[in-house]
């Protein structure tokens, strides 16, 4: 009797494991998409840090002063001094043409200013529709500028004590790159994509062919495919997260078992709403069809890429039905910042219950 | 007589299509209403118009009328006005862990101590390093109170040694700068990010629909019914095929449009004129690729997973978020496999930038290249819509 029930089981198993590995488009979105998608986005985000942007620098040739400053400004390794000009016209051509992404202006005085013991002025005009690279060429200018004042009242009082030693330090993500902060999210994100596809695409296909499940109970069905994805997932998810991890260098603080923790919930979560959703789904390629637009929105909802503060709270909470939000918080607070357990045991929580809810919709839409 | 047999064949495939969009529930959504529902998404994600308040954590160890000030100064800048105090950096640390702040500042034992001595005293801000755009955020607010905390000790310094404001001023600050954010000052999330994920949409629209209008024609195998349609000439075929969703795709970047200056009132400071044009050149281009990949393919599920795959794939290596310069060297030409890649610069040159419209043609020609690619495939594409072993392919 105890047999017959595993034998039963065993048999769902080995029905959807057949689907599965007998369709090539299933194939294709199931085993091999995560590894395409997730080695072209590293790549994409590889450069991690942004270096050397080409600035211009108008009037840095008026007097010593000046050109020790474009020099230090030159010597940061933000930025560089592309172009020298005289004109401000002349720069903001260059702009136009994107062969710089800044300006930095000195004031043709600065050298009679600064003699005379007045207040001189740079004005710095970053290209704001690249804010990334807005940044580099702001604080890169910035510093430059800040060691030249030090210099200069160094040189006119014998001594500078700069009234604040203001240091920035960094707590977790060492390398502060692009890649490092965007990537983890973006490779749950693609489980959950190809998830919902991919198992849509099974489900669809089945009803399209007017084919039964091997099993009568809607719970063996739903369990032996649930175990079907499991171990597919469970494998090429844990290289991505293994391997792939250590190829780009992505942040792991995280104990395995803090991260098993997550992933195995999110997992089950993510698999049981694909059946769920799977029951929608006519025409065997309806899922790619409806499911290809999400991929932007679940990303922005889960607050990673954008901060929770700058969008809507409502849409934030909203955002929580969907696993990968949960879980994307959870596994960058356990994996790049290092917390523990009891300080993602809300996010937890959250992907737990998902699991019993999307169970108890898969059960529904798993029969024959 | 063969330019009229050509035109007849267009109306009557575009007339057929319709009747297809008519019966067909999930072709509708795909054409039109899943594109609108994203960009109202959108629409309401980026309708919250500044950035809120960034959650920070301060330990005051110094605790004197000094330090008091430099935290009221954190809280009065707008971006760091959320400001927790906590006891020690142990409890600061915790509340990062779990998340509850972005940021700690610390300012240590000592500090007005140090400043009234005339010696530097330190603060301490830690990023926590998790999310680049909080992170900025907070970095920029703090520093921002933090210098000029700083330059006003420097003033007072100065003045108590008998100097002029001005004289002052020159002591403190020998050479003062300002930063200004060219082409966009605002800094407004909705002018600049928001455009690039409606442009997706628009992409995403423009592939799918093409794939779908095409694809479902050889899997119901009606296909030879379709070019029978057109009299037999598999363009006209095509041109009418593609009239009413291309009409569709236009009146999408038309709701963006409005959305874009009108709702949000972004300004726009380059040529409108190039802008449609481009928004234009690039739903072809993108029907192009369709057209492209369901002729070497010759199968309606596949090309839908390329075909979805490769407009998803545009956001990354478009430049728009993460820059090509800063990109890995040998991955840089990839970013001109995408359209989209051309359209965000013409997008951004012409809306935000504000540049000489002439500079945008060579994104355009650039866009104009990717239509040539299905007419290299005519043949092959008329082959598998003749031919029925390419039908009902799954």
């Amino acid at each position: 009797m105890k047999l017959s029930i595993v034998n039963y089981q065993l048999s769902t198993i080995k029905d959807e494991w057949r689907r599965v590995w007998h369709d090539e488009g299933v194939v294709l979105i199931v085993v091999f998409a995560l590894f395409i998608y997730g080695i072209s986005y590293s790549l994409g985000y590889g450069g991690e840090v942004l270096n050397e942007v080409p600035i211009a620098v108008v009037g840095g040739n008026n007097g010593a002063i000046s050109r020790s400053l474009t020099h230090k400004i030159d010597a940061s390794p933000k930025v560089r001094v592309a172009n020298e000009v005289v004109d401000i016209l002349e720069a903001k051509q260059l702009l136009a043409e994107r062969k710089v992404w800044g300006v930095v202006a000195i004031s043709p005085d600065l050298d009679s200013d600064i003699l005379a013991e007045r207040q001189s002025r740079v004005a710095i005009l970053g290209d704001a529709s690249y804010f990334l690279a807005y940044r580099e060429v702001a604080e890169g200018t910035v510093a430059a500028i800040q060691q030249m004042n030090s210099e200069i009242v160094e040189q006119r009082t014998g001594d500078y004590n700069p009234p604040i030693l203001y240091e920035q330090r960094n707590l977790f993500n060492a390398s502060l790159g692009y890649g490092n902060f965007v990537m983890p999210a973006v490779i749950l994100l693609i489980v959950q994509q190809t998830a919902l596809i991919g198992v849509g695409m099974v489900s669809a296909t089945r009803r399209e062919r007017g084919e039964r499940y091997s099993a009568v109970s809607p719970i063996a069905i739903t369990i032996g495919r649930t175990i079907t994805y499991f171990v597919i997932y469970a494998l090429t998810l844990g290289f991505m997260l293994t391997v792939h991890y250590s190829l780009f260098d992505f942040p792991m603080r995280g104990a395995w078992w803090r991260c098993v923790a997550v992933v195995l919930p999110y997992l089950l979560a993510v698999i049981l709403l694909a059946q769920a959703l799977g029951g929608l789904f006519r025409r065997r390629e309806s899922s790619i069809v409806w499911l290809l637009w999400l991929s932007i929105p679940f990303l922005l909802v889960s607050g990673v890429s954008l901060p929770p503060q700058a969008f809507p709270q409502w849409l934030y909470l909203l955002g929580k039905i969907v696993p990968s939000s949960s879980a994307v918080e959870a596994w960058i607070a356990v994996q790049t910042r290092g917390t523990s357990l009891a300080d993602i045991a809300p996010e937890l929580t959250i992907l737990w219950c998902l699991v019993v809810l999307y169970g108890l919709l898969a059960l529904r839409a798993n029969r024959n | 007589m063969t330019i009229k047999r050509f035109c007849s064949g267009i109306t009557t495939s575009a007339r057929r299509e319709v009747e297809r969009l008519t019966t067909n529930r999930e072709y509708r959504a795909v054409v039109w209403w899943l594109p609108l529902g994203v960009i109202i998404f959108f629409a309401l994600f980026f309708s919250q118009e500044v950035v809120g308040a960034l959650p920070i954590a301060v330990v005051d160890e110094d605790n004197t009328s000094l330090s008091r000030k430099v935290v009221s100064m954190i809280r009065a800048t707008p971006q760091t006005s959320l400001v927790e105090e906590v006891a020690d950096m142990a409890t600061a640390k915790s509340r990062v862990l779990q998340g509850d702040v972005v940021a700690v500042v610390e300012i240590p034992n000592g500090f007005a101590k140090d400043i009234l001595s005339g010696e530097p005293a330190s603060i301490i801000f830690y990023d926590s390093g998790a999310n680049i755009s909080t992170n900025s955020l907070a970095a920029k607010g703090i520093q921002t109170a933090i210098t000029s905390f700083g330059v006003g000790v420097s003033l007072q310094r100065a003045e108590m040694q008998g100097a002029t404001p001005d004289q002052a001023m020159a002591q403190a600050m020998p050479i003062a700068f300002a930063t200004y954010g060219l082409f966009n000052p605002w800094l407004n999330y909705a002018y600049y990010v928001a455009p690039c994920f409606w442009a997706m949409v628009l992409i995403i629209a423009a592939m799918l629909s093409t794939i779908y209008a095409v694809g479902t024609e050889l899997r119901s195998a009606t296909s030879v019914e379709w070019l029978r349609s057109a009299n037999g000439s598999l363009v006209a075929a095509l041109m009418g095929k593609l009239a009413p969703t291309t009409l569709a795709m236009w009146l999408l970047s038309l709701v963006i449009g409005v959305l874009i200056f009108g709702v949000f009132g972004a300004p726009l400071q380059g040529s409108w004129l190039m802008l449609v044009a481009g928004c234009a050149t690039l739903i072809v281009a993108y029907q192009a690729v369709a057209l492209f990949i369901v002729a070497i393919t010759a199968s309606f599920r596949l090309s839908l997973s390329l075909g979805g795959g490769y407009s998803v794939l545009a956001f990354t290596f478009s430049g728009v978020t993460f820059p090509t310069m800063a990109m890995i060297a040998w991955v840089q030409p990839f970013t001109m496999l995408f359209p989209y890649t051309f359209f965000m610069r013409l997008y951004i040159d012409q809306a935000v930038r504000g540049v000489a419209w002439w500079l945008s043609m060579q994104d355009i020609a650039a866009m104009l290249l990717f239509c040539l690619l299905p007419l290299l495939l005519l043949g092959r594409l008329k082959k598998v819509a003749i031919n029925r072993k390419f039908w009902c392919r799954l």
